[in-house]
């Protein structure tokens, strides 16, 4: 087992300390982060700075995390982000 | 007196420093985990043989760092990290989310250095995984020491030449560069040429990285135009024109750069007077020489005021911290404000030419029917369009028309290409067309955050 490492749906995923979530996933070739709310394409990281909500990802169960401003941290548990997380909510 | 600084790149730090020399109890806030702004980002943890990848420009910012890190020691500086600011009054209180709790504070001044963005470059699949800005591609070599693969970088400015370089000396060559500059532009910049030491430095530096790149075999096409992205997994066609022919390359990852503008989100939320800027083509806070606003004892300072890079936003931070102690009855030498604005306005002429020489292109700033606009909501040009054809007044009613703006980023990445729409359909001039009203808070925060909020008392 890796020494840093958190989950990415079913996958490890290892970083460096001081990484973001964002820059460990895109380092793995994973750029997907989530569906749009509209036409439910797929996005990724765009700016990487905080600005643009496209890397939005899932992580320890709570919803709309920047993924490039979300410090990688042990054992964390990360998703995509989903279309339309409230109504599955319901 | 206790200022806040918010923002902690080089305007940021140098006015930290400038004050706490005098004594002024300073709270620095940043948003990341260190400071250094993106400029300076991750600077602190990066290993000295890094100076090849990264450049000695990088490198020199450790000067700020080393002062901002004795200060921090001394009880006249605060460093609040991994704060998202997302109120600033102009009856001075500052609030802020860290770590799911939020927070306001009562100041007595403040000072904003929140830099630059990237501008917008609409394309068709700007949208697409695996598209990102040039900017993001040089955060993850700074904080992650990666370098996407196989890349196309496409637009135009120095930050492109940068990045490219900082690429190959990563050991990932970017593939090709498709710049949209035109050899009418070249002719229009040579004009600003002049001798002196700011101007020097950056030919100096410009022509290096030319070299670099040529030395390299990077492929550069140049005047490209009407740039269209098709992607499938990680696999990207890139079609473009040069001419009156159509080409195509391909590419794994696409960095889009069509130069940066002022972050205005704080400015505009404040309610700050702006002014539409025809040498960078975007809004701009309205100062005076110093970095004075419209409301007494908030200061601007850095790219968030007026682009003109690091070297110019750490002396800017200078002069909003000297102006401010001046205006509050500190003792200050006349002699240190005269003599740091006549650096300033070298940094100017630079500008001027950078701007003519890259600037941003009709067939992106005015993009087809089909492109998408507003990365949040999926608001195409020709619903823009559509809607002030349908009578739509300007950029806030919009909203209304089509939901444009009103996603997560606030209008942060379609705001000028509104202003730009606007302003073409109905034949007014961009400065005339107005802005979205931002809102606070600026950035989304949940109502946990502000159900646990607590109000600082100094």
């Amino acid at each position: 087992m890796p020494h840093n490492f958190f989950y990415f749906e079913n996958q490890i995923i290892e970083f460096d300390e001081g990484m973001s979530v964002a820059a460990a996933l895109l380092r793995k070739g994973i750029n997907d982060f989530r569906q749009t709310q509209v036409t439910q394409q797929p996005r990724g990281p765009f700016c990487m700075m905080g600005a643009c909500f496209d890397c939005l990802l899932v992580i320890d169960g709570l919803t709309n995390q920047q993924g490039c401003m979300y410090l990688a941290k042990q054992g964390i548990r990360v998703s995509r982000h989903p279309s339309y997380p409230l109504l599955e909510m319901i | 007196m206790r200022v806040a600084i918010i923002g902690a790149g080089p305007a940021g730090m140098a006015a930290a420093i400038t004050l706490i020399k005098n004594n002024v109890r300073v709270t620095l806030f940043d948003e990341n985990s260190g400071v250094g702004g993106q400029i300076y980002r991750n600077l602190k943890n990066q290993s000295d043989r890094n100076v090849r990848v990264f450049g000695s420009d990088y490198f020199k910012g450790r000067y700020l760092l080393n002062q901002i890190e004795a200060a921090s020691k001394t009880p006249l500086l605060i460093l609040k990290y991994r704060a998202t600011i997302w109120s600033v009054t102009a009856q001075k209180q500052v609030s802020w989310s860290v770590g799911g709790s939020s927070f306001s504070q009562q100041f007595d001044a403040i000072i904003l250095a929140t830099g630059a963005i990237e501008r917008a470059m609409p394309v068709e699949g700007w949208t697409n995984p695996g598209v990102m800005s040039a900017g993001a591609a040089q955060i993850l070599m700074k904080t992650a020491a990666y370098a996407p693969a196989n890349s196309v970088l496409i637009g135009s400015g120095p930050l492109l030449y940068v990045v490219a370089c900082q690429m190959i000396e990563m050991g990932k060559p970017p593939i090709a560069l498709l710049e949209t500059q035109t050899r009418q532009d070249l002719t229009a910049a040579i004009r600003q040429l002049c001798f002196s030491a700011p101007m020097l430095t950056y030919l100096m530096k410009g022509i290096g990285m030319l070299c670099t790149l040529k030395f390299a075999g990077i492929k550069r096409i140049k005047a490209i135009t009407n740039v269209r992205i098709r992607s499938q997994n990680k696999h990207h066609i890139i079609q473009f024109n040069k001419g009156n022919t159509e080409h195509h390359i391909e590419a794994e990852t696409v960095l889009l750069h069509a130069g940066v503008h002022p972050n205005i989100q704080l400015t505009q939320a404040l309610g700050l007077m702006h002014h539409w800027s025809n040498e960078n083509l975007s809004l701009e806070p309205v100062t005076d020489d110093f970095g004075r606003t419209t409301v007494q004892d908030i200061l601007l300072a850095g790219d968030g005021m007026k682009i003109l890079g690091a070297d110019a936003a750490k002396q800017s931070g200078e002069l909003a911290a000297l102006a401010l102690l001046m205006d509050t009855g500190f003792a200050i030498a006349p002699f240190d404000l005269s003599k740091r604005h006549a650096q300033q306005k070298k940094y100017f002429r630079v500008r001027k030419l950078l701007e003519l020489l890259y600037p941003p292109k009709n067939w992106h700033s005015y993009p087809s029917d089909t492109t998408i606009i507003c990365r949040c909501e999926e608001v195409t040009a020709g619903e823009v369009r559509h809607a002030i054809k349908m009578g739509c007044a300007g950029p806030n009613q919009l909203k209304a028309y089509s939901r444009c703006g009103m996603g997560n980023c606030q209008g942060r990445f379609c705001g000028l290409t509104v202003v730009n729409l606007i302003s073409d359909m109905i034949g007014s001039p961009a400065g005339e067309v107005g802005y979205f009203r931002i809102r606070t808070p600026i950035k989304p925060i949940t109502l946990e955050e502000m159900a646990n909020h607590e109000t600082i008392s100094d």
